[in-house]
């Protein structure tokens, strides 16, 4: 069985004026199992750290693979909030990291809140980060930075969604700003770079909301070496209907697909996300655990 | 009077225009011609028509991403080539964040194809310039990608143009790619495309103004739209240009 060090977690606590630092560390691993089956291998949580605002629930395994839920217990994000999430999945382990609420970022009078990610997954292992979407409230300012490092015998799976306001307070783009930065590495070259930061005081938001005034957005990243050129013209002819646009594009030598989503509204989003995750649990050789569905509330 | 030594240094010192012109003009073989990056599928989209949308789309989207995105990266590069020691790594580095965030394929594939078809000429064109000699080997030992950007910014270093000139005249060849393109994709009159190019190439001194100033850390520009329509030309019933 192949094998990898696992790095101790250690970390340092920064002071943050007036918000919170918390996170999550978690290195998923694989074991033998026990019993009849004892030459297949099971995915499982091996290492932890939590520190709220965010809460993991207890994790659990189905069908090879370690299942997680993340979530923000007070519901969102202040200004001066610093969340650090750090994942690893090492050694053929199977691991679906899943928020199935979604994640407030609350109006500030100044300053913002900070979300650093970092995933790495190694040797033919598989990454799913399934998260519900992030709600940019009025005078939010949020501040983004992820990275991911894969190598080339892996997979990921990593949605993440925006939606430009409450819709119960008739709220659409009127929040602050919002940063992101994402670079994916592939066998340690840039395979994915995004960086921007979006004011819509400024004007930013134009190409945003051409169709949809409250357009709520979704970017999707298959990273895989099982990538089919095929698949980007089977993902544009999805019937998404009317009020969803959906683009697919192949990355850099046909290593991964990025795919842009824009709904009119939450409903149209979730049932896209919905219909492009069925896609690819039907066109590739993964088989996703039944759990990831019933785990996932915030969209079924 | 003027005298004659004077006219002469004068000319000296722009003697990198009617390169500048050269390159710059359609005339220069590098296959831009042949896309029309995003507008088609974005124009047949948005159903553009006249001059006015074309207008728009310059405003709303070249515009911003010229500020923001593209304008800046030619300024890293070109002040990284105006060094006395060039530091290729971080070339390389700035290309690899080009090809990473040119994210349809289609427009990543027509950067590269317009990066490979100005090298070639520059290199019949200019044989004896250090600077495409030094390229050449990093390309090979760095694994360049050799994005039109990078490219650009090389030839900018071969003529001895200007920073600023250098920025105007890609933004010209952005906004002029554009107009070349709606010419087949709109219903358009010559004389209404360039006024709408008049249009595009007024914003230009505020368009370069801001791009300079732009931080590496900031350079960046989200029109998911735009992506989307990118994306979704690859797969077009039918289209007329490459990208």
């Amino acid at each position: 069985m192949p094998t990898t060090t696992i790095a101790p977690s250690v970390k340092t606590i920064p002071t943050v004026d007036g918000g919170v630092f918390g996170g999550v560390d978690l290195i998923y691993d694989t074991r033998l199992a026990k019993g009849d089956n004892k030459n297949e291998l099971r995915s499982y949580l091996a290492k932890q750290w939590v520190r709220p605002p965010l809460h993991l629930a207890k994790s659990y395994e189905d069908d090879q693979w370690a299942l997680n839920l993340l979530m923000s217990p007070t519901a969102g994000l202040l200004a001066g909030d610093k969340i650090e999430i750090n994942i690893q999945v090492l050694n053929q382990a199977k691991a679906a990291v899943i928020s199935p609420a979604a994640c407030r970022v609350h109006t500030m009078q100044n300053g913002s809140a900070s979300i650093y990610q970092h995933y790495q997954v190694s040797n033919q292992s598989i990454l799913d980060i399934w998260a519900a979407p992030l709600i940019l409230q009025k005078q939010a300012s949020l501040k983004q930075d992820t990275r991911v490092d894969i190598d080339a015998s892996s997979t990921l799976f990593m949605l993440e969604s925006i939606m430009p306001g409450r819709s119960a307070y008739a709220e659409s783009f009127s929040f602050d700003s919002w940063s992101s930065k994402l670079e994916i590495y592939l066998d340690q070259e840039l395979l994915v770079y995004e960086n921007f930061t979006v004011k819509p005081g400024q004007g930013d938001v134009k190409d945003w909301q051409t169709f949809y005034p409250d357009a709520h957005y979704a970017s999707f990243y298959y990273i895989s070496p099982q990538v089919d050129k095929a698949f980007i013209a089977q993902l544009h002819e999805l019937e998404l209907g009317v009020d969803t646009k959906l683009g697919a594009s192949l990355c850099t030598n046909n290593k991964g697909i990025g795919i842009k989503l824009l709904s009119r509204n939450s409903l149209h989003l979730r049932k896209a996300i919905i219909t492009v995750r069925e896609f690819f649990e039907n066109q590739t050789t993964i088989s996703f655990p039944r759990a990831t569905k019933r785990a996932q509330t915030f969209y079924h | 009077m003027i005298a004659t030594a004077d006219i002469a240094q004068e000319q000296d010192l722009w003697m990198w225009l009617p390169h500048l012109i050269q390159v710059s003009d359609p005339l220069f073989p590098t296959g831009g011609y042949a896309h029309s990056l995003g507008l088609e599928e974005w124009a047949a989209t948005c159903n553009y028509r006249d001059k006015q949308d074309l207008v728009t789309f310059f405003e709303e989207h070249v515009a911003c991403s010229l500020t923001r995105l593209e304008l800046p990266y030619l300024h890293f590069i070109i002040q990284l080539l105006g060094k006395e020691q060039i530091d290729w790594q971080q070339i390389k580095r700035l290309d690899s964040e080009i090809n990473a965030w040119k994210w349809a394929s289609e427009i990543r594939e027509a950067s590269l194809a317009q990066g490979r078809g100005r090298l070639r000429l520059l290199k019949k064109l200019w044989t004896n310039e250090v600077i495409m000699q030094d390229y050449t080997e990093q390309a090979k030992e760095l694994g360049l990608h050799g994005h039109h950007l990078l490219i650009t910014a090389i030839q900018f270093k071969i003529l001895g143009v200007p920073l600023r000139a250098g920025l105007l005249a890609y933004g010209y060849q952005s906004f002029a790619n554009f107009s070349s393109a709606s010419i087949k994709l709109l219903r358009m009159s010559p004389e209404s495309v360039q006024g709408a190019l008049l249009h595009g190439l007024s914003l230009l001194p505020e368009i370069v103004d801001k791009a300079l100033v732009v931080e590496h850390n900031e350079a960046g520009y989200f029109m998911p739209h735009f992506d989307i329509a990118c994306a979704r030309h690859s797969t077009a019933f039918s289209r007329l240009f490459i990208s």
